[in-house]
């Protein structure tokens, strides 16, 4: 690498998140010449943020919640692919060298549904490969366009049309392709007609006013086809009327039967959801609005969907419910308030069901942090990117603003940091540990490389932890001596105690803080002696969601288990999540003995959950309404529980968290709240950017994308690159 | 106090994501605008920048899709309001599998057509390519607030007679920014005239660039006002 002709600009990256690394991966790449030179400081002793795991007793994978990735996850595949084929490691030696190693697609997503009879039923909808993979660097050109959303619409309902007429026990690889169907056998002469003749045969056919037969709904839309190629020759009145023939016969057959059938009255509720998304998009003018789809976000996305036409049966549909399940999507946590704006759930949804690549959902084969940060990690020291663990920021110091010239914006003059430890040598911290030839992320610190760790230990420091507030020394550090430009890489819930001096110059800030909300969530994961499918669970390993109770989604993670090392090895393993009600703002760092409290509730909540309500997938689980706790493994070492526990207590022996501290509480998108978000690209302040999830980056949503597309904008406010052009999905309707 | 020597940030060309009818038009132009050229400038000057996005237009077979989906939504609320309400239609007797089957089949059929039908709304054969360079448009701006104004103008405008609507903020209360003034210049191109009143809450206004003659829309004007007065 050429170094770079003037001194390096020194960059403070505050966090490890998915952000915060995606901006340091972007400002030391080679092409940057060494011209940023990077230091990340890191509360705690770990990467990942809210994306972190920890190797807990046996190896086990402890995760902060359920991280799946999904195909449209363009940001984040490419900077993942593009960090593993930096670091270039042997297949032959290291298990995890490639992106094929690390993921493998998941095309399926189960729906716990409410049956027509007032039972429930699963709903497994399947979503057939989607060409490339994501992050592919010679991808196709991708029309981010109403008009191709709405094409795409129609294709994803032939493909869960696919999925519904799926024969009980029938593999998804013998579902009969829609290619080669009956519309090719409509063939007619039409094709040689000329404007006139094509016109009336399309007015005789709306004079029938309805299709009464298969071939003549096939006939006519042939006709139609063949009509619209010839446009501008034809009126467009007659090829609409054409249109609107031919749908309401597919729509009332749908209506006659939706009663009768749980499947087809899923596919009404899709077929009434995407007609209502269409309608609204026109009436709204989406099409062509300048703020694209933006200008609908001061609703609330099932009353968007009401207004344009869904029925009420669609909107309460666990389809829909799902939607709101998976982003978390509920004010204050409370599963009684479901709300997002309609600009933004609309754009996520078009992403994720239209634009994925290669599979839905793609899961990895380890955890978060040894899949993705691990990696992210070692490109980064390579590059020579310096690490300061054990220091969580306390505080942004602004300069006044007569220090800067005139009509030139402020800037960050000092970071101060709490100290949480210092290593016994001096020396950068290494967090590692190694699992059989692949290095891992710890659930702990390694007591013994720290200062007084075993008293630390014994202690019960918590780094991560809020409230927490032990440290062993103050640091400050100042702009023109150990930075340039900062980062803030934080959770937005962090911001108002880091940097109350932003919040109260800059009216904006304050409003962002005050609207940009986030909610606690919980999760918890089991170890169990025997399969799901032995629990009554019918179908194959896959995520659901939709299901009663408090914690409303379960993904089956057992492919997870050759990973790990647990003295019994166990036949499945269960993550399951949920948000976690609780007031929008988390108390201050005087409630000491709120996260105990938290932690405690959930631990209640698993227990409930599992006595009452898990049959609803397990039904062998429960029976006499009471978990089989004999099922969990038991603990896995001094630290993994005690293993003669019985009953309930067993469950001390599992792993469960409360994200409640600010900067792990998940970000919510609310009507009305976008537009209070501040970009990574505003220049307010000068040697400042920001990165998160919660930025507006985009895509205002709570997920990895987001966040990597919100790092890769705070590289380009520090450096001019990546061109806005090559962040996908940032120039967006 | 001594202002401190300090490496300074590039200024950014916006500060917010294109979501206009730009992006409906030549996308992978739009989103990729000189790969080649930027290249060039990361390779030669280590100074990798934001490069001018051109201006595209919608290609016709796209806008006639839109027209066509629109009047076909409207005429189609008809039966979604009739489906609301229960009506059973054809296909009502029979037993329940060969109904399922039959819609499964006619639904499988219906899907596909339409999805045949908009794959066959690309531009015929024969149609001219679209041009990309859209007529110079001159900002002249009054402002006391910092203010960053895009406009985008499709191409071929030349000689027509432009008008703004009313620039709208996000907020559906919030007063107007009003319509800016929209000329013509001798050399063929436009002059926008913008006047931001010291009142006005900062934030982002946008508005449709409409032919006179027509009503057809021709682009969009995005002002972006900040909170902070250019001399604070």
């Amino acid at each position: 690498m050429t170094p770079a002709p003037d001194p390096p600009i020194e960059v403070a990256i505050i966090g490890s998140g998915c952000a915060a690394v995606s901006a340091a991966f972007e400002l030391t790449r080679p092409e940057q010449r060494g011209r940023y030179r990077v230091t990340i400081y890191q509360e705690g002793w770990r990467f990942g943020g809210k994306g972190a795991s920890g190797r807990g007793p046996g190896r086990r994978i402890e995760e902060h919640g359920l991280h799946i990735w999904m195909g449209f996850y363009e940001n984040a595949f490419l900077l993942l692919r593009e960090c593993l084929a930096e670091l270039d490691r042997d297949p032959t030696t290291h298990r995890f060298a490639r992106f094929e190693d690390l993921f493998f697609p998941d095309p399926v997503i189960g729906v716990v549904d409410r049956r027509s009879d007032a039972g429930a039923a699963n709903w497994l909808g399947y979503f057939p490969p989607g060409a490339g993979t994501p992050g592919d660097p010679d991808q196709p050109a991708r029309a981010f366009s109403v008009g191709d959303y709405l094409v795409r619409l129609v294709q994803l309902v032939q493909a869960l049309l696919l999925s519904a007429g799926r024969a009980e026990g029938a593999s998804f690889e013998q579902v009969p392709s829609a290619e080669g169907a009956s519309f090719e056998q409509a063939q007619s002469a039409s094709e040689s007609l000329e404007p006139g003749a094509l016109l009336e045969r399309i007015a005789r056919l709306l004079r029938y006013g309805q299709l009464a037969t298969l071939s003549s709904a096939l006939h006519a839309s042939q006709i139609l086809q063949i009509a619209l190629r010839q446009a501008g020759r034809i009126p467009r009145s007659p090829l609409l009327g054409l249109l609107d023939l031919i749908g309401r016969a597919a729509e009332s057959q749908l209506a006659a039967l939706v009663e009768r059938d749980d499947e087809l009255r899923r596919i009404h509720e899709l077929v009434d959801l995407i007609l209502a998304v269409v309608r609204g998009a026109v009436r709204f003018e989406l099409v062509s609005h300048p703020e694209g789809f933006d200008a609908i976000n001061d609703y609330e996305w099932r009353e968007w969907l009401r207004m344009n036409g869904a029925q009420e049966s669609s909107l309460n549909s666990s389809f829909v419910l799902s939607l709101y399940n998976l982003p978390f999507a509920y004010e204050g946590g409370d599963p009684a308030r479901p709300r997002a704006a309609a600009g933004d759930a609309l754009r996520c949804c078009v992403r994720a069901f239209l634009t994925y690549r290669g599979s839905f959902f793609w899961k990895m084969r380890t955890g978060m942090g040894d899949a993705v940060f691990e990696p992210f990690y070692a490109v980064l020291k390579q590059r020579g990117v310096h690490f300061r663990f054990f220091h969580r920021l306390t505080h942004v110091s602004l300069a006044d603003p007569g220090r800067s010239p005139l009509g030139e914006p402020t800037f960050v003059e000092s970071l101060d940091f709490e100290v949480q430890a210092e290593t016994r040598s001096g020396g950068e911290y290494q967090p590692l540990l190694e699992v059989d030839g692949v290095h891992c992320w710890p659930s702990e610190p390694d007591w013994s490389q720290l200062w007084d760790g075993e008293r630390m230990r014994r202690e019960g420091r918590a780094f991560e932890c809020f409230w927490d507030r032990r440290h062993v020394a103050r640091r400050s550090i100042r702009v023109g001596e150990d930075f340039d430009m900062v980062v803030l890489g934080v959770g937005i819930g962090a911001i108002p105690h880091v940097a109350s001096e932003l919040v109260a110059r800059d009216p904006r800030w304050a409003e962002m803080v005050r609207e940009v909300k986030t909610t606690a969530t919980q999760a918890f994961q089991l170890w169990l002696r025997e399969p799901a499918g032995a629990l009554g669970w019918p179908e194959a390993a896959v995520n659901v969601t939709g299901i009663d109770g408090a914690f409303e989604t379960w993904a089956d993670m057992s492919h997870l288990i050759p990973e790990e090392r647990m003295a019994e090895t166990p036949k499945s393993v269960a993550y399951f999540c949920a948000s976690l009600p609780t007031s929008s703002d988390p108390p201050g760092p005087e409630e000491t003995g709120y996260p105990a409290a938290q932690r405690e509730r959930v631990r209640r909540h698993i227990v409930q959950y599992l006595d009452r309500e898990i049959g609803r997938v397990w039904p062998r689980a429960n029976p006499g309404g009471e978990f089989r706790w004999d099922l969990l493994i038991p603990g896995q070492g001094p630290d993994g529980g005690n293993a003669e526990a019985r009953g309930a207590l067993r469950l001390e022996s599992q792993f469960w968290t409360a994200n409640v501290s600010p900067s792990a509480r998940y970000t919510l998108c609310l009507p009305g709240s976008a537009r209070h978000r501040i970009s990574p690209l505003d220049h307010a302040v000068d040697n400042l950017t920001i990165a998160g999830d919660w930025t507006a980056c985009g895509l205002n949503v709570g997920c990895v994308e987001a966040a990597v597309m919100s790092g890769r904008l705070a590289a380009h406010a520090l450096s001019g690159a990546p061109a806005l052009s090559e962040i996908t999905g940032y120039d967006h309707p | 106090m001594a202002e401190i020597e300090r490496p300074r940030r590039p200024v950014p060309s916006r500060t917010g994501p294109i979501r206009n009818i730009r992006c409906l038009a030549t996308p992978e132009e739009a989103r990729h605008p000189s790969s080649e050229a930027e290249e060039e400038a990361r390779g030669e000057q280590g100074e990798p920048g934001e490069p001018e996005a051109p201006v595209g237009t919608a290609p016709a077979g796209a806008t006639l899709g839109y027209r066509v989906i629109e009047d076909y939504l409207r005429q189609g609320q008809e039966s979604a309001r009739k489906l609301a309400k229960g009506l059973a239609g054809f296909g009502a007797g029979g037993s329940l599998p060969e109904l399922s089957e039959r819609l499964l089949r006619d639904g499988l059929v219906w899907m596909e057509t339409v999805a045949k039908l908009w794959a066959s709304l690309d531009p015929p054969e024969g149609a001219p390519e679209a041009t990309t360079a859209g007529p110079e448009v001159r900002v002249k701006l009054a402002s006391r607030a910092l203010a960053e104004v895009q406009v985008e103008l499709r191409p071929g405008r030349e000689g027509r007679e432009l008008g703004v609507h009313p620039l709208r903020g996000t907020d559906p209360t919030a007063p107007t920014l009003g319509a800016p003034a929209m000329g013509r210049r001798e050399d063929g191109g436009f002059e926008l005239c913008l006047r931001i009143p010291d009142a006005l809450a900062p934030g982002r206004y946008s508005g449709i660039i409409f032919d006179r003659d027509d009503g057809s829309v021709q682009g969009t004007v995005e002002v972006r006002v900040d909170a902070e007065s250019e001399t604070a």
